[in-house]
């Protein structure tokens, strides 16, 4: 039995009739839902979308929203409804791209900087300020500007420049762990250099940066949409909810829907990922209660 | 039989410089092979920094050290066969074992640095050593008691089967009784392998039961080692220094 | 149950205790941390011994109505000085810790607060609980119990934060916090369990002094037998939560019950150089 009366106590929750374990917090159940409905919209988009996001029906241009458009029809006479859907994926993608750039890279650098300290610590450090530093969406604009137009290299462009965050996160925690008896233990054990970074110090950074990877993504969607809004993300005729939204514009106050529904769909994306990172960091944190 | 350590005005400080405060200053220490031997002191008196320099964790130290009789140069790193012949058990067992591995890695994963062919079964043999149970292997660090967390910290110690076992303060952060078992584990070892112990501790009792010889230290000085008669003669009763600097301003 | 001090006036006992419980919720039912302990305190200092995870600090914090809101409290009889604690509202409670009941524990670093001064945390009693007097007052009695702990009340101890205090004179600052409003019980939780040994005896001849002084009654928890039973008079042992013997301090040695006799005979010294130390069934490390 390794419940100790301590331990047992320590734990007892809130309410007296609640289940024994650690309960999910609410944020992080809706927001899990809500991420999990975007992924299944992405993937079953074909089958569920009335008509194909592209064809232009210039018979039936702006449209308000009716039985037979949901959400009405845009400039081209394309379903808006439709559009939405298959914007989902273009978003999903780029935001994904630029996590999965940014929270390995920067985990990298700022473990390597906290565990090696002295003058790699300071270069390491001093190049993050400097990334840091620069405006995201300017240099994502300065980058796509030399390299062209479109989703991936938009992406590219701004995992350029999120990944500081993290590295100046994890550093900080590394410098925290640096001095534990765990990690002097496996340093006796001749357990050094990047086994040790990866192997001990990774586990114990890996939840903040979780965390705050899934609220970063709330923010990169609406990055993501100001690039499209500019016309340097997803090139038309590619459905992506930022362009939508840039489209809508022109026409924003006679046929507001053509705006609306994209611009809905980046609120609730947006929130979807904002509820998950609260409740991950709420969960994983085990000082909450 | 030659010394396994032999220290020589030896100062340490905390940090780079030569102007960093000392927190140990001009060391002399002998200990000979297959004893077990006593460092005591207050809290703050330096006794786990001159561990730590031993062990091999702290670098800014100046003088002459000799481990099993090899030179050994301050600010250079122990490697190879020096780095398995000295190991350490730590004085908190809730911080000495990695919170998110399981106790099989924590021993498993040195086992495999080593060239160990069979790391797991080599981990539960070296659990039972200790007097646990293999079952153990599974569970997490927070799933254990503070004793059997110290026994493992004392499992992963013995792996590389070293020569020489520093002991930070083992048992303060555990209760008298799991104490008891702790000092038998201790006892148990000597008799049975010869290794040779140098225990630190604020406690005179734990000193007086386990040492064959002992040093006081305070404030940084390490006075001259005791044989048995002398430590014990020595040890005063329940008290080791007087009132701590401070209490009476 | 036998009166251990002798009883000097018809007043109920300062503290009695029948069939104390507590449990946790836990899935659907209830699961039991202290069962069915029993004692009286009336003057001077009680020990209530034990392991971690023996259900001592549990019963020292019912004591006190401090433990979390997922426990519950069942006893037949809780009271202090014949006023019933079971039924006692969070407000009552609030005046009764304050005035009557006390608490120290066992590590300073962790229980005074870190961003805040020696004397602002030793006066908090006297500013929650003694409306009635002034600065200036405030201000004497706080250096007129930092005095009467041993420390020496100049200014660069009052402005200290326990950061920059040594283990024995943090421990003596949360000793004049929980004295200041003068309570007739101390419940001190193993409050030498994060000092060097040599300073153990110091605090506890302390507690025990100044005890004799306020006519105070003190329950001192600990895993250290052998040191508490040299200063109080009547000795609780705990195992698994439950009171397993209560016993004179001065009977431990030929204390018949076996986990007893082991806590009594664990202690190392200069005397058993050489021997195996008692202890439990070692079968038991599953």
């Amino acid at each position: 039995m390794n419940d100790s009366i301590e331990t047992l106590a320590a734990t007892a929750p809130r309410r007296a009739d609640s289940s024994g374990g650690r309960r999910l917090p609410r944020s992080l159940l809706l927001g899990g839902g809500m991420a999990v409905l975007l992924l299944a919209l992405a993937l079953s988009a074909p089958w569920l979308a009335p008509y194909d996001p592209n064809l232009q029906q210039l018979g039936a241009r702006l449209l308000p929203p009716s039985a037979l458009y949901p959400f009405g029809t845009d400039g081209f006479g394309r379903d808006v409804f439709s559009r939405v859907l298959f914007g989902v994926r273009p978003t999903l993608l780029l935001v994904s791209i630029v996590v999965l750039l940014t929270m390995p890279f920067g985990l990298a650098v700022g473990i390597v900087a906290g565990m090696a300290g002295g003058w790699v610590e300071t270069l390491l450090m001093r190049a993050t300020d400097l990334v840091l530093a620069l405006p995201k969406l300017v240099l994502a604009l300065a980058l796509v500007a030399t390299l062209g137009p479109g989703g991936v290299k938009g992406a590219l462009a701004l995992a350029l420049t999120a990944w500081p965050v993290y590295a100046r996160q994890a550093r900080a925690e590394t410098r925290l762990l640096r001095n534990s008896d765990y990690l002097a233990a496996a340093r006796m054990l001749d357990i050094r250099g990047l086994r040790l970074c990866f192997g001990h110090v990774l586990p114990m950074c890996l939840p903040t940066a979780v965390v705050r990877a899934a609220l970063d993504l709330g923010g990169m969607i609406l990055a993501i949409a100001g690039l499209g809004f500019l016309g340097l993300g997803v090139q038309p005729p590619t459905a992506e909810w930022g362009a939508m939204v840039a489209d809508g514009s022109a026409v924003i106050f006679d046929q507001w829907w053509v705006a609306m529904a994209p611009g809905c769909a980046i609120l609730l994306a947006s929130l979807a990922f904002n509820l998950l990172g609260d409740g991950l960091r709420d969960w994983l944190d085990p000082r909450h209660e | 039989m030659s010394d396994i350590l032999s220290l020589r005005n030896v100062t340490i400080r905390h940090r780079a410089g030569a102007h960093a405060p000392q927190a140990v200053s001009g060391a002399d220490l002998r200990i000979a092979n297959g004893e077990i031997f006593g460092l005591l002191g207050p809290s703050g008196c330096g006794k786990s920094t001159l561990l730590r320099v031993v062990a091999g964790l702290n670098r800014f130290w100046s003088g002459e050290m000799r481990l099993l009789s090899q030179p050994v140069k301050p600010g250079s790193p122990l490697r190879g066969v020096l780095r398995q012949q000295v190991q350490m058990v730590f004085q908190d067992p809730y911080a000495s074992l990695h919170p998110r591995h399981t106790i099989g890695r924590a021993l498993a994963e040195p086992l495999r640095r080593l060239g160990e062919r069979h790391p797991v079964e080599q981990a539960a043999a070296a659990l039972s050593r200790v007097g646990l149970l293999p079952a153990l292997l599974e569970r997490y660090p927070h799933q254990l008691s503070g004793g059997q967390r110290q026994r493992v910290a004392i499992a992963r110690a013995l792996l590389t089967q070293p020569k020489l076992l520093l002991l930070d303060e083992p048992t303060s952060a555990l209760d008298k009784s799991v104490q008891a078992g702790i000092l038998n584990v201790l006892s148990r070892l000597r008799a049975e392998t010869g290794t040779t112990l140098l225990l630190v501790s604020h406690d005179a009792d734990v000193i007086g039961h386990l040492c064959d010889r002992a040093a006081w230290m305070n404030e940084g000085r390490l006075g001259p080692a005791l044989d048995r008669a002398a430590m014990v003669a020595a040890l005063p009763h329940r008290h080791v220094a007087g009132m701590e600097p401070g209490e009476k301003t | 149950m036998n009166d251990f001090a002798p009883s000097e006036n018809r007043l109920p006992p300062l503290l009695e205790v029948q069939h104390l419980s507590v449990s946790v919720a836990r899935g659907a039912g209830w699961q039991p941390l202290v069962r069915d302990v029993g004692f009286r305190l009336d003057g001077g200092l009680s020990a209530l011994v034990g392991e971690s995870g023996s259900g001592k600090s549990m019963t020292a914090r019912a004591l006190l109505g401090l433990t979390s809101p997922g426990c519950r409290i069942d006893a037949a009889t809780l009271s202090l000085r014949g006023q019933e604690l079971r039924t006692a509202s969070p407000a009552q409670w609030a005046r009764l810790r304050g005035c009557h009941l006390g608490l120290v524990q066992q590590d300073p670093r962790y229980a005074l607060n870190p961003v805040r001064s020696v004397s602002w945390q030793v006066e908090e009693g006297l500013r929650l609980h003694q409306r009635g007097l002034g600065r200036a007052e405030r201000r004497e009695r706080v250096a007129a119990i930092l005095s009467a702990v041993g420390l020496d009340p100049v200014r660069r101890l009052l402005d200290a934060y326990p950061h920059e205090l040594s283990g024995g004179m943090g421990q003596r600052v949360m000793l004049a916090a929980s004295l200041i409003c003068e309570p007739e019980l101390l419940i001190a939780d193993e409050p030498t369990s994060a000092l060097d040994a040599s300073l153990r005896d110091q605090i506890l001849d302390l507690i025990a002094r100044l005890a004799a002084e306020r006519r105070m009654t003190v329950l001192v928890i600990s895993h250290d037998l052998p040191l508490v039973a040299r200063y109080c008079g009547q000795v609780l042992v705990m195992r698994n939560g439950e009171l397993l013997e209560t016993l004179p301090a001065d009977r431990l040695a030929e204390a018949t019950h076996p986990y007893t006799r082991m806590l009594w005979r664990c202690q190392p010294s200069a005397a058993t150089y050489g021997q195996m130390l008692p202890v439990m069934d070692e079968g038991e490390w599953q």
